[in-house]
């Protein structure tokens, strides 16, 4: 045998195992050695010097590569290796021969040369000739890592009586993949693609049944599915007239709805990985001013939308700021986004609706992840105490007020604020029986806001500090009766604190609210037939709010007010505090009549809400006499209806409409600031649209609305207003316009959509009174994002943001204000010129390591790309002789890592 | 309700997203009105008053004729900023009381001032609750509004301070309130100085008729300039600096005592200042404050104006020249 003193010849191939075990398979040619009895002949000592030497005028090439299989047991060790094959290839290019030259164990040699065996050559050419040849061959095993894009389905069938699992039940996906039930029940779907899937149950002792699951992946989905066998002691024509319990088909989406999963939301770019800030990227939603926490639906104002998580309301999705919301993200499921027409089971808001479905506690085992990055850090922990408990308890605070001073010796307080929160949830969910379970859950968020203007002048010294807060502790039983009606009962409690100090030079701003807030929601829905889903219930909330207020009525500012951003408030101070109570009992029903062979659903309801309002004071205070109350009492019946129709398969038309009621702000109801007579703010919405696709692939969907609202509270026109009438429910308002929606669900590599939303949004300060463009209205509204999964565990992913400016009113001139030396602004017409458009591109690349049971991901989060100076308010020079802007945050690089086990 | 203000907290270094101005309202290169002081400066309803513009121009006072007075009656709209209704800025309206025309005018505070304008409630109308009344300002005061045309489509608004009764307190603190409180004096300045390296502080005379300025700066210098007030007692007296007065806590409806602070506005036809506005703040007693100015380039008078405001809406000012050889 000759070496072929052709230098080492090295060929890679790059392999990926069929199993998700992420294992690689790299082979060398290592060199080539000459083979084969008619073309090499060993050089004897009796062969003559003179004969000719053979030459390899072409090397072998490997033209059919035959995978190996990553031996499980070294891929459950975590162990990578090479094996050295010799391979002998005849002159037709089959290998003959494997000979393991170097081992790397039995399990690698043993697989390695399997495969090897079956390699395919273009024989090498000695002389020109096909001949047989040895060669060296490195097969190496290496794990590599990639991001999960499919989940596993796992989980056991058993008899419904007996809970003794049934074997021999064929179970499908889809109508497409099968599996049947082993001896003890079991039965489990590898890689399959995230989202929602039909699984159907049949076998020869079972009536067909069909239900609906949804995967994520990365994760596996354990179910248990409890089934009543035929009863074989009945005649075969009998054997169907089994006792079905007939479950009520999964709640329908509402008419307009956004849902987005927790694995699509940690991917958007400019959101850290914080699922719920994805709502900020849905339709119909206004872009928040940098620094903002404010959600603005369908131009309806902030503290119009609703926020419940799990059927518990909370005030507020968001810390302050806008940086981080209030929930971790591990414990969320999905986020709805509602903006309008919503179905009766909620009221109490005029405006839009946010619905946080919390996860269930999976696996066994504990589990749970540890992230950080510049902000804050955050943890989450789950564990399952046997099979019928699992604890989650997850929290997050941040520390950027105890960073920066190691990285300056200034206060930067004193010039920047810096936003301090946090906030801490906690679960424990028992399975008491099948089909039925109890969760006890709680949760605080807390946030703190320090700014300080300092300056020269004491009546030009600025300091805020905005402390807000929440408590929430809850019940929730969830249970499928024996009638098959779906019963859910979620009692919560807990309280709000909302605290402004303000001091502009020597006019403070002061503005507690402290709140008890106790609600009930309890549901009972059944399918009564065939075409009928009914559900009916009762939402209860009793809110006990304590106020107080000391400042300048015009500190903070109100929708149609002059106003301009730094300008001192109006030192005239005033003070009132009292205690407010709003209290409703609704009950509701809704009945959801599937026509047409299930394509046409026309779902009417109905909500009737007595509202019961109280303030402790109606008048303002005149020295040591006792404030005499005001009560309110008055019932709103809220009809709402909604309505699908889908002709044909990944078509649907869809319209809705609804009246809707809010109580007023607690602050409102002030004697001095505002009216104790306030009542009800009411709107009605209207909507319709459609939708083309499947929502697990690619689908658009486009929706006009029109809201319209009623006896909003505005300032009292008066030149000198009624006393305890400094507020009136006069106001108007109306939003209309369309949004569109381009959608592709996540699948193997890509997520992504396009939105845009048109729309304006109006309010007058009475009936007939002109309309003017509200604060927060938008025209326009575009967002376009993906993620790319790019394998290898890199994943890249893009946000592009246009939209409009908000309106502000100009200044068309100053005058001079003696009394303090500085100037005071001339208002042109209201909200009559917008700041300039917004515009932002932002990336993200991240890179996840796994190490067995643990990964790694780090993320760079790379805000505003191009560096865009976008405005985000006017400001003016001390004489208003000069306009420019305030601009948003720069190119802001945030770099994070989180660990999950 | 909305809270707009709260939307503006931006993360990011302010000098970075806030933008800087070019502010030059320190600097006098036009005729201007930088003041006005009213005697007293706290008046009873009933009572006569007087109003005296500071009215400058490039070269040291300006031809105040052109000024035109007129008291504003409209009430201000509950939500306008400001300290007068915008409407009131015009010539001539059914809602002004003419004053005049000058430099300084003397008018009469109305017998209805404190419904319109102070804590008593306005006449209702027929069938008609009564109006809300007047808050009022940090200090417990309330204010006529008094309107100035400069002529040249400028515009001022220069509030006489009245003595109204607080409402909403009981017989004894109202009681005990109105034996108590004293009007509000007008602040005056003690002295301006210039204060070198070594502390040392050279008086800087005020101007005088027929008295040349002896103070000089060279061009390009910066000085430390200090201005003094009168230093008044913690005690309930008249004063000219910052005084002591009664206040009626509008959380508690008790009577309170709180120190006037004071700020001083600083005015040059040439140079620089380090700062526009300084002073002090009402919990601080010192009765001076200082402010850096540097000397124009070029040689020649620079006239200074010194104007101190109480924040009960006293004023008071003097006027300097200096020197640049």
């Amino acid at each position: 045998m000759w070496q072929a003193g052709l230098g080492n010849l090295q060929r890679l191939f790059q392999v990926r195992a069929p199993l998700r075990g992420l294992a690689f398979a790299w082979s060398a040619a290592f060199s080539v050695t000459l083979a084969g009895a008619g073309t090499a002949r060993a050089r004897g000592k009796d062969e003559p010097a003179a004969q000719t030497a053979h030459k390899l005028t072409k090397p072998p090439r490997l033209v059919h590569f035959v995978q190996a299989p990553y031996p499980e047991s070294e891929k459950a060790a975590g162990r990578a290796a090479s094996v050295v094959l010799e391979l002998g290839i005849n002159a037709s290019g089959a290998v003959e021969k494997v000979v393991v030259k170097e081992s790397a164990g039995t399990a690698f040699d043993a697989a390695a040369a399997q495969a090897a065996g079956q390699f395919v050559f273009e024989p090498a050419e000695v002389d020109g000739k096909p001949a047989a040849i040895r060669l060296l061959y490195r097969y190496a095993f290496v794990l590599r890592t990639e991001a999960p894009t499919t989940g596993i389905l796992a989980g056991q069938v058993r008899d419904v009586r007996t809970k003794r699992p049934l074997a021999a039940v064929h179970i499908t996906v889809d109508g497409g993949r099968s599996a049947t039930t082993d001896a003890d029940g079991y039965f489990r779907f590898d890689d399959v693609l995230p989202g929602k899937h039909t699984i159907a149950l049949s076998g020869s002792h079972l009536t067909e049944l069909q239900t609906t699951e949804s995967l994520e992946a990365g994760r596996q989905t354990t179910v248990t599915y409890d089934v009543e066998p035929q009863d074989q002691n009945k005649p075969a024509e009998d054997r169907d007239d089994l006792e079905i319990v007939v479950t009520p088909p999964a709640v329908e989406k509402q008419v307009v709805s956004t849902e987005v999963s927790a694995d699509e939301g940690r991917r958007i770019p400019g959101t850290q990985g914080d699922v719920l800030k994805v709502v900020e990227n849905l339709p119909g939603v206004a872009r928040a001013s940098v620094g903002s926490a404010q959600l603005v639906v369908w131009g309806a104002a902030p503290e119009d939308t609703r926020v419940f998580v799990d059927g518990v309301p909370i005030p507020s999705l968001y810390h302050q700021g806008g940086f981080r919301s209030v929930i971790h993200s591990d414990m969320v499921n999905s986020v709805e986004l509602l903006p309008g027409g919503w179905g009766a089971e909620y009221g109490r808001g005029i405006g839009g609706l946010v619905n946080v479905q919390l996860k269930p506690i999976e696996g066994d085992g504990v589990h749970g992840s540890v992230s950080g990055d510049l902000l804050d850090s955050a943890a989450d922990v789950r564990a399952r105490w046997g099979e019928r408990v699992a604890v989650e308890v997850a929290g997050r605070k941040s520390y950027l007020d105890s960073v920066l001073p190691l990285f300056t010796s200034r206060n930067v307080g004193q010039y920047v604020p810096i936003p301090r929160y946090y906030d801490a949830q906690t679960r424990m969910i028992w399975d008491v029986s099948p089909g039925e379970t109890l969760e006890i859950g709680g949760l605080v968020s807390s946030d703190t806001v320090d700014d300080t203007v300092p300056s020269a002048d004491p009546t030009s010294v600025q300091q805020q500090t905005h402390d807000t807060s929440f408590r929430r502790i809850w019940l929730r039983y969830k249970a499928r009766a024996s009638d098959g009606a779906e019963i859910l009962i979620v009692p919560s409690f807990g309280t709000n604190s909302d605290s402004l100090v303000d001091q502009f030079g020597s006019v403070p701003t002061n503005l507690d609210v402290e709140a008890a807030v106790a609600s009930l929601r309890a549901s009972w829905r059944k399918k009564v037939a065939s075409w009928v889903t009914l559900t009916a219930g009762v939402d209860g909330q009793f809110v006990q709010s304590r106020f107080s207020r000391t400042g300048s009525n015009t500190s903070p500012p109100r929708t149609g007010d002059d106003y301009v951003f730094g300008q001192a408030p109006t030192d005239e101070i005033a003070h009132d505090e009292g205690t407010t109570v709003a209290a409703s009992m609704a009950p509701f029903g809704t009945a959801d009549f599937s026509l047409m062979d299930g394509t046409l659903h026309i779902v009417p309801g109905v909500r009737v809400d007595p509202y019961l309002l109280t303030v402790s004071s109606k008048a303002p205070t005149v020295g040591s006499t006792p404030p005499t109350g005001l009560f309110s009492e008055s019932t709103q019946v809220e009809p709402r209806l909604a309505v699908r129709w889908s002709p044909v398969p990944a078509l649907t038309w869809k319209a809705g409409w609804g009246i809707y009621h809010q109580p007023p702000a607690p602050a409102d109801l002030s004697a001095v600031f505002g009216n104790p007579t306030l009542g009800l703010e009411s709107a009605e919405h209207l909507l319709a649209g459609v939708s083309v696709g499947s929502p697990d692939t690619l689908s658009f969907e486009m929706t006009a609305f029109r809201t319209t609202s009623q006896s909003l509270a505005v300032r009292s026109p008066l030149p000198s207003p009624l006393v305890a009438q400094a507020l009136v429910a006069t106001g108007i308002g109306r939003s209309r316009g369309l949004q569109f929606l381009v959608r592709k669900q996540l699948s193997k590599r890509l997520f992504g959509w396009i939105t845009y939303t048109l729309s304006k949004s109006e309010r007058a300060d009475a009936p007939g009174a002109p309309y003017y463009p509200y604060d927060f209205d938008q025209t326009h509204v575009l967002g376009a994002l993906a993620s790319l999964n790019l394998g290898g565990g890199f994943e890249v992913g893009g946000r592009f943001r246009f939209a409009t400016g908000y309106p502000r009113t100009p200044v068309t001139g100053a005058y001079f204000d003696v009394q303090t030396g500085t100037y005071e602004p001339f208002f042109g017409q209201l909200n009559s010129i917008r700041i300039p458009d917004f515009v932002q591109v932002d990336v993200r690349v991240s890179k996840r390591f796994t190490m067995g049971q643990s990964a790694i991901e780090a993320y760079l989060d790379l805000q505003n790309v191009t560096n865009r100076a976008n405005p985000e308010e006017i400001v003016y020079s001390p004489d208003y002789s000069q306009r420019r802007y305030i601009t948003g945050l720069p190119i802001l690089p945030v770099v994070g890592a989180r660990l999950t086990w | 309700m909305v809270t707009r203000a709260a939307v503006a907290v931006v993360m990011c270094g302010a000098a970075a997203c806030t933008p800087t101005f070019s502010d030059e309202t320190t600097i006098v290169s036009a005729p201007r009105l930088l003041a006005v002081q009213a005697v007293p400066a706290e008046a009873a309803l009933g009572d006569g008053f007087t109003m005296t513009a500071l009215y400058v121009g490039p070269t040291g006072p300006a031809d105040p004729s052109g000024l035109n007075w007129a008291i504003c009656l409209l009430p201000k709209p509950l939500g306008q900023p400001g300290p007068i209704n915008p409407d009131c800025f015009v010539d001539v309206s059914a809602g002004l009381t003419p004053l005049g025309a000058g430099g300084s005018v003397e008018g009469t505070v109305p017998e209805d001032a404190c419904q319109l304008f102070g804590p008593d409630s306005p006449p209702p109308q027929p069938g008609q609750p009564s109006a809300r009344p007047t808050d009022p300002d940090s200090t417990g005061g309330f204010y006529l509004p008094v309107r100035i045309g400069t002529g040249d489509g400028q515009w001022a608004a220069a509030p006489e301070r009245i003595a109204c009764a607080p409402s909403g307190l009981t017989q004894q603190v109202f009681t005990a309130f109105s034996s108590g409180y004293h009007v509000n004096e007008n602040p005056s300045v003690t002295s301006l100085s210039a204060v070198g390296a070594d502390g040392g502080a050279t008086p800087i005379a005020p101007d005088s008729p027929g008295v040349a300025s002896a103070f000089a700066v060279s061009a390009g210098e910066h000085v430390s300039l200090r201005v003094e007030w009168p230093s008044c007692p913690p005690t309930t007296t008249p004063c000219a600096g910052a005084e002591t007065y009664l206040y009626i806590d509008p959380t508690t409806k008790q009577i309170s005592t709180q120190r006037e602070s004071m700020v001083a506005s600083w005015y040059a036809t040439a140079g620089a200042f380090d700062v526009d506005r300084a002073g002090r703040a009402d919990n601080d007693p010192t009765p001076s404050v200082d402010n850096g100015w540097t000397a124009p380039p070029s040689s020649g008078l620079v006239h200074v104006w010194l104007v101190l405001r109480d924040s009960r809406g006293g004023v008071g000012w003097e006027s300097y020249t200096i020197k640049v050889p």
